[in-house]
């Protein structure tokens, strides 16, 4: 029969009994005239009819569906027992939707970031251009952006790779008042970007090729995010004019809602030669290449194109990176390590819910024996039972699910706005929302955590006997056997996995309030960076080096200025610092693991200038040309690793097999660079006077007082030797390292949170098992502690009785949680700065903790069972 | 369970072509389930014996298919009672399960009584 009769089978019901009913009348009315007494007619007349209560059965059994019906039973029934034990829903479904909220929130976030296409034409083809020291190794990554516009020129100009390149830029991020990272107020784009991108603007134009130059660039492209808070997504917006950094733009449009394009600006302005900022490139590939060949073409080129950032002891090969692989590992590892770390604590989290509801469920399963064992005393089979204690976990579930949907929809939309300005940033550029694929892996947990919490207390239930059911529970040993090993191992199974993220969590806090405290590891007061970028038509080469040799010497007549040098990286950016894996001569063959060093060329005074102490040899001299061999200055991190315990004075290493020997010739202190969350990467100066292709373009200059008069005048310098350079960044290394910092530690922070946020969620729900199944078998254990008190038990035994129930399951998951942990949390090291992750002390503070608690969720049952009164206990049975 | 009647018809028999009886009584016009089962019983001079309740999921059934349609009016003796009527869709499956009867008889009459055929 089809569903129009089941949802109308009442009326159907009630049709058919009244149409039976005059049926009869019909035909005791004819008995009645043939001659029949009125009471002999209406007999005569249903002996006709036949069993009418069977008549209407069959109709109704016509019109449903038998497994529908019974569910549908199950389901009032459940929501009528659940509306009765409201404590126990009430934990049951908050446990739950804080499981599942936490994997739904975390899933948007993972969607967003790494399952949701991009919104250009053919992102697959859209691709960034990174130079790499040497394939086959994760160490040797280097550069993205802050590249050069004679390296755009000269990729431009390989018309059988790309059909476009197209600059962008981002001013530097600014650090707030409260010593956070400010979102990017504005991002300058070519005009030509949106053709590449293959975007429109939702309102209004795109940028003419004209508006690229300077004068004709106070305009600007609204983000949709941007134009929804701050003009209601009013379309009369055209026109007006808009303050950004300072600026003041006229709107010409507003972008699409999915535009995630330069990490989400609150608007774009046209990018001109003269916008500063790092500098990037977006590049297409022709149609018909592959970024397989379109790579093997370009390594081919490499040599010819104008490179700032080569290091001279290994071969550097352009690799492209598609726009479209945008969490690949080798383009964001940690990223994506990060997330699917993530992925999994809340699933770790979503397990302890589901043990906690499967303890209660069990608990419940047992006060539910009488009613059971009826049941199936008149005739419910098993299979009825467990479906009937499934649909209740089902409608638990659900509900769970309901809040856990409404959580992450808080979270969702209402989070990014609390949260400080530099994790606003990240959630920004993921910009998730809830979307059908949300939903569909909502459903599939949802399932999954009725599964797990309800199949076994499912069973449990269903599984009482009829007469033990009857007799009556707590009469004999309290709780069954079984059921009792069931909550001891899911407790167990609660600390374990609790453990495991606390010991996650404590490791990162550690870790984060390592990469806080580390000093930079040189005097940073009054010392400025001016990075210098000569205009793209200057000659290369010597005369390059002879402008920034005059420079130099210009600097050192400032009265101001206090000492000045030049080098091609500085600590503290990310710029100018080549990466590659050294290999120590004695250890060529074996021993100690080549590390990756940060190369920087320095000039004469770099060590006086920064003030990085040299411990031990000598600093460079004018006896270090290019025609002497070539020398080295190491920190000394580099020279315990590879050296140990020797002096490293006068050794020699090299980048690889067929590069040249290199000489130590001094040691200085360890400085903190960009690449310091990472222990293996250490730092090697080069003389200036030994490099022979390309200039540094870094001027640092320690100044006698405040630096900011000193700035203005080195501007002035610089641009009466040349109008045409530009200055892209001149600020203190207080400056830029309190960017560094925060940017460095931003992601660590926004993890750390999330992870305590987890860990705390696992903690509390832990501990709320804990205290739940304690209370529960206190209670069902009344009558043995009366009998134990009334045979001469004091308070401690009592005491003692209900805690040593704690210490065994949780001892158990201690040591099993410790050995997993050991095992799994070495999935963080990518995210752990200065911190091994079996460090000792987290784990040992982590184990101890978690037992405190756990006593703690133990005590309140504890003291209520030496409270109970011998006499009532006893009287009870 | 249906009840013998005087000249005795197996139950299934009937049960199975009781949708056949039903519809072939309402090509007269309308009538309600106590018509119904009388007009069967007599037109078959009695020998089939319908127990009246066996009626209602039958007529329950073949509505729910769309054969037949139903409506409330008044019987003859001014009791409200349930009527129905034939639809166009009734109609042809009436000749349908007509020509499938035919042949039924036809071809048990062959297997029962070989030499007279």
């Amino acid at each position: 029969m089809g569903w129009g009769l089941f949802f109308r089978r009442r009326y159907w019901d009630d049709e058919r009994a009244r149409e039976i009913q005059s049926h009869i009348e019909i035909a005791t009315d004819e008995n009645v005239a043939r001659g029949m007494s009125p009471e002999q007619a209406r007999c005569a007349a249903h002996k006709k009819f036949g069993n009418v209560a069977f008549v209407r059965e069959e109709i109704y059994r016509m019109n449903t569906i038998g497994f529908v019906e019974s569910l549908w039973q199950d389901l009032r029934y459940a929501f009528r027992s659940l509306r009765r034990n409201r404590g126990f829903a009430a934990t049951a479904i908050v446990t739950l939707a804080l499981g599942i909220g936490a994997n739904t929130t975390v899933f948007s976030v993972v969607d967003a970031a790494m399952l949701r296409p991009l919104p250009y034409r053919d992102p697959s083809r859209l691709v960034s251009i990174v130079w790499v020291a040497a394939r086959g190794s994760a160490e040797q990554v280097t550069y993205i952006g802050g590249q050069s516009l004679q390296e755009m020129e000269d990729w431009r100009a390989q018309k059988q790779i790309f059909s476009g390149i197209e600059p962008y830029s981002q001013p530097r991020a600014r650090i707030g008042p409260t010593g956070v990272l400010e979102p990017n107020a504005i991002a300058f784009i070519s005009t030509g970007i949106l053709d590449l991108l293959g975007v429109q603007p939702k309102l209004g134009r795109g940028f003419l090729p004209e508006e690229g130059r300077p004068g004709k660039d106070q305009i600007a492209l609204l983000s949709y995010g941007y134009w929804l808070r701050e003009f209601g997504g009013d379309t009369a917006v055209l026109g007006k004019t808009v303050t950004l950094d300072n600026h003041v733009y006229t709107v010409i449009g507003v972008m699409p809602r999915d535009f995630p394009f330069a990490g989400k600006p609150n608007a774009y302005v046209p990018w001109t030669e003269k916008s500063g900022g790092d500098l990037y490139f977006m590049s297409r590939i022709r149609p018909g290449l592959s970024v397989a060949q379109a790579e093997r073409e370009a390594a081919v080129i490499s040599d010819r194109i104008q490179y700032d950032g080569r290091v001279p002891w290994a071969k550097m090969t352009p690799e492209f990176w598609p726009e479209s692989d945008r969490l690949s590992s080798r383009h964001h590892g940690e990223t994506r390590t990060a997330l699917l770390i993530m992925m999994g604590a809340v699933g770790f989290v979503l397990l302890i819910a589901c043990a906690n509801v499967a303890n209660l469920l069990l608990s419940r399963g047992a006060t539910l024996q009488r009613e059971v064992a009826i049941r199936s005393a008149i005739g419910a089979s098993r299979g009825r039972l467990v479906r009937h204690f499934l649909v209740e976990s089902m409608v638990i579930a659900t509900a769970g699910a309901l809040g856990a949907l409404l959580l992450t929809w808080w979270l969702t939309y209402s989070i990014p706005a609390l949260l400080p300005a530099d994790l606003r940033r990240l959630f920004a550029v993921y910009e998730w929302d809830l979307n059908r694929r949300v939903f569909a892996f909502t459903g599939a947990v949802t399932v999954l955590t009725c599964l797990l919490s309800g199949l076994i207390p499912a069973f449990r239930a269903a599984h009482g006997g009829v007469i033990g059911g009857l007799v009556g529970p707590g009469r004999t040993a309290g709780v069954a056997r079984a059921t009792r090993r069931l909550h001891v191992a899911l407790q167990s199974l609660q600390v374990g996995l609790a453990l495991i993220l606390l010991c996650g969590a404590g490791l990162m806090a550690n870790s984060f309030v390592r990469m806080t405290l580390t000093e930079s590891g040189f005097d940073t007061q009054n010392l400025c960076l001016v990075r210098i970028s000569l205009p793209p038509n200057y000659p290369k080469g010597p005369e390059r080096q002879a402008f920034y040799d005059q420079l130099l010497s210009m600097m050192k007549t400032l009265p101001a200025v206090q000492s000045a040098t030049m080098a091609t990286g500085t600590p503290a950016t990310s710029l100018g610092f080549g990466t590659g894996r050294l290999f120590a001569e004695e250890t060529a063959g074996a021993g100690a693991e080549p590390w990756a060093g940060d190369l920087c060329y320095a000039g004469l005074d770099y060590f006086s200038t920064l003030r990085i102490p040299i411990v031990a040899g000598r600093n460079f001299g004018p006896q270090d040309g290019l025609s002497s061999p070539p020398v080295a200055i190491i920190d000394r991190r580099a020279a315990d690793h590879y050296w140990p315990g020797q002096s490293a004075l006068g050794r020699r290493f090299r980048a690889g097999s067929k590069a040249p020997w290199i000489t130590v010739v001094g040691i200085a202190a360890s400085v903190k660079t960009r690449s310091f969350t990472d222990p293996k990467i250490f730092q090697v100066y080069r003389p200036i006077s030994q490099r022979d292709s390309v200039v540094a373009g870094n001027l640092i200059v320690r100044t006698v007082g405040d630096p900011g008069p000193v700035l203005a005048q080195v501007r002035a310098r610089i641009a009466s030797l040349n109008p045409g350079a530009s200055v892209p960044t001149a600020a203190t290394f207080d400056e830029l390292y309190a960017t560094m910092d925060a940017k460095a530690a931003t992601t660590p922070r926004f993890y750390l949170i999330l992870m305590s946020i987890f860990a705390g969620v696992a903690l509390t729900t832990a501990a709320v098992g804990i205290y739940g199944v304690l209370s529960y078998s206190v209670s069902q254990r009344r009558s043995e502690i009366g009998v134990r008190m009334a045979l001469g038990a004091t308070a401690r035994d009592i005491r003692r009785l209900v805690v040593h129930a704690v210490i065994a399951p949780v001892s158990a998951g201690i040591v099993a949680g410790v050995i997993v942990s050991l095992w799994l949390t070495r999935l963080l090291r990518s995210l752990l700065y200065q911190i091994t992750p079996d460090d000792p002390i987290t784990i040992i503070s982590v184990a101890s903790f978690l037992l405190l608690v756990s006593l703690a969720a133990s005590y309140i049952p504890s003291r209520r069972a030496t409270q109970i009164d011998p006499m009532t206990a006893l009287r009870v049975e | 369970m249906p009840k013998k009647g005087t000249a005795p018809i197996q139950g299934e028999m009937l049960q199975g072509t009781l949708d056949l009886l039903v519809l072939q009584t309402l090509v007269m016009g309308p009538a309600h389930g106590h018509t119904i089962a009388q007009a069967i019983e007599n037109r078959s001079e009695n020998v089939l014996q319908v127990e009246h309740g066996s009626l209602y999921p039958a007529l329950h059934r073949l509505e729910d298919r769309g054969w037949i349609a139903s409506f409330w009016g008044t019987s003859e003796n001014n009791r409200k009672a349930r009527y129905y009527r034939m639809t166009p869709a009734g109609r042809k499956q009436l000749l349908e399960q007509i020509g499938r009867w035919d042949q039924l008889v036809r071809a048990i009459s062959r297997i029962i009584r070989p030499a007279t055929e």
